[in-house]
């Protein structure tokens, strides 16, 4: 109301009729006189007041220009009009109160306190109903502060227009009925007084009892004033699992194995035994707890949901133990037989009647329970989905989760379910690489760029063809990237040049970062590559001791098939070629280890070893017996052992020995081992420094000494770090040393080498003798620290042997490794520190590489990883290379000649390729390298 | 952990493969990767898909009692079921075949 007062105030400076809103206030005065009685009625008039002020200034804050505070409205009413204030303050304060009892409606009150207000209040919507209407319709435009003006004025002129229709006498005493259904009761703080009559004799009592137990506290020792708290505290809720105490008892007692597994199946019976125990009581209360009612009835379904979760936990708990799920389910079964032929009885068995039948009934299936069995089966199964369906809710999930459990560890532990994840894991990789398999193992589709004119009658065969076609545009498309960013463009153009397209790289956590120091295909199965992982860097100790041989195959390139873990790095590494399932292992303890990879166990045992103690492949348990070799006794450890890395092993067969393994170690010896009995060793050489030509020259120190040749000179020993036997030969070998020298010795003759080949100034990491090995063709090639390959052909005579030094202009690092194609005899590829691969065919041109591949830059170092390991796939136009970081790359080679042509062929290939070796005449020899390839 | 979860975990992070199923015989989900929220799914599969194993075993054991099924393979237009089967139980392993497409043609 007291905004309808504002509005009033607003309208007046306007200056309508004064008397008229005069008139008004006198109708509202008087109302405000009978709820003034209203108000006084309240006990605590105080606080309404006080709420007054409250409400007032919510109003102050909601409405922006209006100032809503009753005092300041006051006052512009004062001062705006001519008014005075005094007499209206009575009735806006009774206004107030009054709108403030229509809000607080939800406050709850006693009885007879309530009644009064509402009564007055009544009637002062009798009285000046249509006002308190607008006021509150006046409220709620205020509290959301509109500022039209216009709106205001027509709002009140419909107020003044219902004002001058005025209340009739007649009017003002009709009876209103108004419901108080404006807002919905909220509770916003609900505090239950406790009420109590005081004619409670309960209640007289404690009271009684208070006072006096008060008067006895009076100076009594036992009670004294404390705080204590009297609110609960709220609870926190936490979950917790825990495990049954596991009840300890210590006792002297001797047990037996047999003994344990009883007690542990014991458990389990018992755990069985126990929720049949719980569950057939339940049904037993429940039948008794309806029987004993009078006239009670079974209620089937509450007792056969319970039959149900019986029977299947004991399904479930009898199963491990067997013998008892036949008892369990005949019991289930026959309890399930009587129920339902209580529910064919109508599904009532009354009272007294009921208990001596069903209950003699229950007796009955009990005792001749292979009988009622019987009869009932037919009914209880028929029960038993029904109830199934009824309450597969909740055994259900009580199910499963134990049956799986017990499946799935004797599952997973099953050969059987091993191989078939194998087949599963080969065939996924299958079909990821299939395109890349087939390039490996060389198709004819492969080589579509040169069968265009047959595409038309190829394409009808099958799509895979064309996708090979792609694959190979694709290739063009890489290739002369790759190309591109060599620096040497000269083969671009070339007719056909020499590819290299990535295939696989071989690579799994295991491997990362391990240097690979060595791989080799197996001979019986070209598919299968051994690795070897290890560190040459004697500092690097933490890593010196990892060692691993990994096993890839093709077939899956991301996850070795067999791995081999050595306690100390392993070096060197070969297949035998007799018996392809054994490999040997040398590592940088100098120890030689030979495995048997057909051996299907997960550990793959030493089958022999040679090396100090034990501590070799100490992972593995020392292998007491292997049906290959006699296992190594303590006595007979070697003493005489390598004591540095073994720098490479070779399985030589001998027509005599059968197959013997030749390892040459940094140590400077080469020692022949025989694993007939165990691991016989034969010293074959022990490599002694020479002083070499070259050195001679290059050496700076004091003539005198290098060319008296000192007889001291044979004493010092040269680490050796290579060997090869040519092809088909067992008597002569050659042997590379860390001085630069090559040596030729012979397998009968150890004290001094044949010939000693010198020219390299550096070490010379690999000697490899060519494949197609001949009395006339006698090559082998060599590649060293000093950056070289070079190309020597022993026939030659003395100082002349030397017959090429391959060097790529650009190549400054130390050439790693280096291998003979084994399909052509001028091809080799060599792979150096700076990351590169080249593949040189020496007929078509023996100043540069043909090919000089690159893998893609890594983007963090931007450096290419050093390269230590190249080697040719035996039967599939495939180069594989290994790196430092433990990743071996596959590659397809293109457009090398597969020269199918005789032995003799390949020789005199290779021959003339090194004949023409005039290189001193440059511009000649490139001439007619071009030519040749033409 | 087992060898054999090695390899299912291997399994699993091929690329393309949807989810590896182990089903016992009476079709059970002993085994599911297919990841929770899709039990719909691989109920189906597992239904589904035993029974053509159970045929496909049949199958075989009829042309030559002595044999016996180890492995096939469904391909269809959209995904792969690779399925081998045993004694008492079947893995199932689902690729999806256009993303595994799409690998190789990025490659």
């Amino acid at each position: 109301m007291s905004k309808r007062m504002i509005n009033e105030t607003r309208r007046l400076p306007q200056g309508n009729t004064r008397s008229k809103v005069r008139a008004g206030m006198t109708n509202q005065y008087r109302g405000g006189v009978t709820r003034k009685g209203g108000v006084t009625s309240y006990p605590t008039n105080g606080s309404r007041t006080a709420g007054r002020e409250q409400l007032g200034f919510v109003k102050l804050e909601n409405g922006k220009e209006i100032n809503v505070h009753p005092d300041s409205l006051i006052k512009r009413r004062g001062t705006g009009n001519t008014i005075k204030a005094e007499p209206d303050q009575p009735e806006t304060m009774a206004d107030h109160t009054h709108t403030y009892k229509d809000e607080s409606e939800s406050v709850p009150f006693g009885k007879e306190e309530s009644k009064q207000p509402t009564e007055s209040r009544i009637r002062s919507g009798i009285e000046s109903g249509t006002g308190m209407q607008t006021s509150q319709s006046m409220l709620s435009s205020m509290l959301e502060g509109s500022e039209d003006e216009e709106n205001r004025k027509q709002e009140n002129m419909k107020k003044e227009k219902m004002k001058k229709k005025g209340l009739s006498e007649a009017e003002k005493n009709a009876l209103v009925d108004i419901e108080l259904t404006e807002t919905e009761t909220m509770t916003l703080l609900f505090i239950p007084g406790i009420v109590c009559s005081d004619q409670d004799e309960e209640s007289l009592k404690a009271t009684k009892d208070y006072k006096e137990l008060l008067k006895f506290k009076v100076g009594a020792d036992s009670y004294n004033n404390t705080g204590s708290q009297t609110l609960n505290l709220n609870q926190k809720v936490k979950d917790e699992t825990c495990e049954e105490m596991v009840k300890m008892r210590i006792e002297n007692e001797q047990v037996n194995n047999y003994e344990i597994e009883e007690e542990i199946r014991k458990e389990v019976e018992d755990k069985g035994a126990e929720f049949a125990r719980i569950y057939e009581k339940s049904i037993d209360d429940i039948m008794n707890d309806r029987l004993d009612e009078a006239k009670g009835l079974i209620d089937s379904e509450e007792l056969v949901s319970h039959i149900s979760i019986y029977s299947q936990m004991n399904n479930t708990t009898s199963q491990p133990t067997g013998g008892r799920s036949v008892k369990g389910k005949q019991k289930t079964k026959s309890k399930a037989g009587t129920t339902s032929q209580g529910k064919s009885s109508k599904n009532r068995v009354s009272g007294k009647e009921g208990e001596g039948t069903t209950k003699s009934i229950v007796r009955e299936s009990d005792t001749k329970s292979g009988l009622s069995d019987k009869l009932s089966s037919s009914s209880a199964t028929q029960n038993y989905t029904a109830i199934q369906s009824k309450t597969s809710g909740f055994p259900d999930s009580l199910m499963p989760s134990k049956m799986e459990f017990i499946e799935d560890d004797a599952m997973l532990q099953s050969s059987s379910m091993l191989k078939a994840i194998k087949i599963v894991e080969r065939l996924l990789t299958q079909t990821k690489y299939h395109k890349e398999h087939v390039l490996y193992t060389d198709y004819p589709q492969v080589e579509l760029p040169k069968m265009d004119e047959k595409k038309n009658d190829q394409d009808e065969n099958s799509g895979g063809i064309t996708s090979f076609g792609l694959g190979a545009v694709q290739n063009v498309d890489s290739n002369s990237n790759k190309s591109d960013s060599n620096s040497d463009s000269d083969y671009k153009d070339e007719k056909d040049p020499i590819r290299l397209k990535p295939l696989f790289t071989f690579e799994c956590d295991f491997t990362k970062d391990m240097n690979i120091t060595c791989m080799d295909f197996n001979k019986a199965n070209p598919d299968l590559l051994a690795v070897a992982y290890g560190e040459y860097d004697m500092n690097k100790i933490e890593k010196k001791n990892k060692g691993l041989v990994a096993f890839w195959t093709l077939k899956n390139p991301n996850f070795p098939e067999k791995m081999i873990k050595t306690e100390n790095s392993v070096t060197a590494l070969a297949f035998s070629t007799a018996s392809p399932n054994l490999i040997a292992v040398g590592d940088s303890a100098g120890g030689i280890l030979i495995y048997d990879c057909q051996n299907e166990e997960e550990d793959i045992l030493p089958v022999a070893q040679a090396s100090s103690g034990k501590k070799a492949s100490s992972k593995k348990k020392e292998s007491s017996f292997d049906k290959l070799t006699v296992p190594i006794a303590e006595s007979r450890e070697i003493d005489e052992k390598h004591t540095d890395i073994i720098w490479e092993i070779k399985w030589v067969q001998k027509p005599s020995k059968g197959e013997v393994l030749v390892s040459v170690s940094g140590d400077g010896r080469v020692i022949e081992w025989s694993i007939k009995k165990g691991l016989e060793y034969n010293d074959l050489m022990q490599l002694k420094r020479q002083a070499t030509s070259v050195q001679k020259e290059a050496n700076v120190a004091p003539a005198g000494i290098d060319d008296e040749r000192k007889p001291g000179m044979t004493f010092i020993n040269t680490g050796g770090l290579s060997l090869d036997f040519p092809a088909g030969q067992s008597a002569n070998y050659f042997a590379a040393t860390e001085d630069g020298t090559i040596n030729r010795c012979s397998v009968s003759y150890s004290e001094r080498s044949l010939d000693t080949y010198t020219g390299h100034t550096g070490p010379v990491y690999k000697v490899r003798c060519s494949p197609f090995w001949a009395n006339d063709c006698q090559i082998f090639a060599t590649c060293s620290y000093d950056w070289t390959v070079r190309i020597w052909n022993h026939k030659e005579p003395i100082g002349k042997q030397e017959k090429l030094i391959c060097r790529h202009q650009y190549l400054q690092e130390q050439v790693n490794d280096i291998e003979w194609s084994p399909d052509t005899s001028s091809v080799f590829a060599l792979v150096a520190d700076d990351g590169r691969v080249e593949i040189w065919d020496l007929a078509i041109n023996n100043l540069e590489p043909k090919l000089t591949y690159f893998d893609k830059i890594n983007k963090k170092t931007k450096s290419n990883v050093p390269k230590t390991c190249v080697r040719w796939s035996r039967q599939s136009p495939v180069l594989v290379t290994g790196n430092v970081q433990g990743v071996v790359h596959v590659y397809r080679t293109n457009g090398l000649d597969h020269v199918q042509v005789s032995h003799a062929d390949q020789v005199e290939r290779l021959l003339e390729s090194i004949k023409k070796e005039d290189y001193t005449d440059e511009s000649k020899d490139s001439k007619r390298g071009g030519a040749d390839g033409k | 952990m087992s060898e054999v979860e090695e390899r299912i975990t291997r399994i699993k992070q091929h690329k393309g493969v949807k989810g590896l199923l182990i089903v016992g015989d009476d079709g059970n989900i002993i085994r599911n990767t297919l990841g929770s929220g899709s039990d719909k799914e691989s109920k189906s599969y597992a239904h589904h898909v035993s029974e053509i194993a159970k045929k496909a075993k049949s199958v075989i054991r009829d042309i030559n009692p002595l044999d016996d099924l180890t492995f096939f393979r469904i391909k269809a237009k959209r995904q792969e079921i690779l399925v081998a089967p045993d004694k008492s139980y079947f893995l199932i392993v689902i690729q999806n075949i256009d993303e595994d497409n799409d690998a190789i043609n990025r490659s």
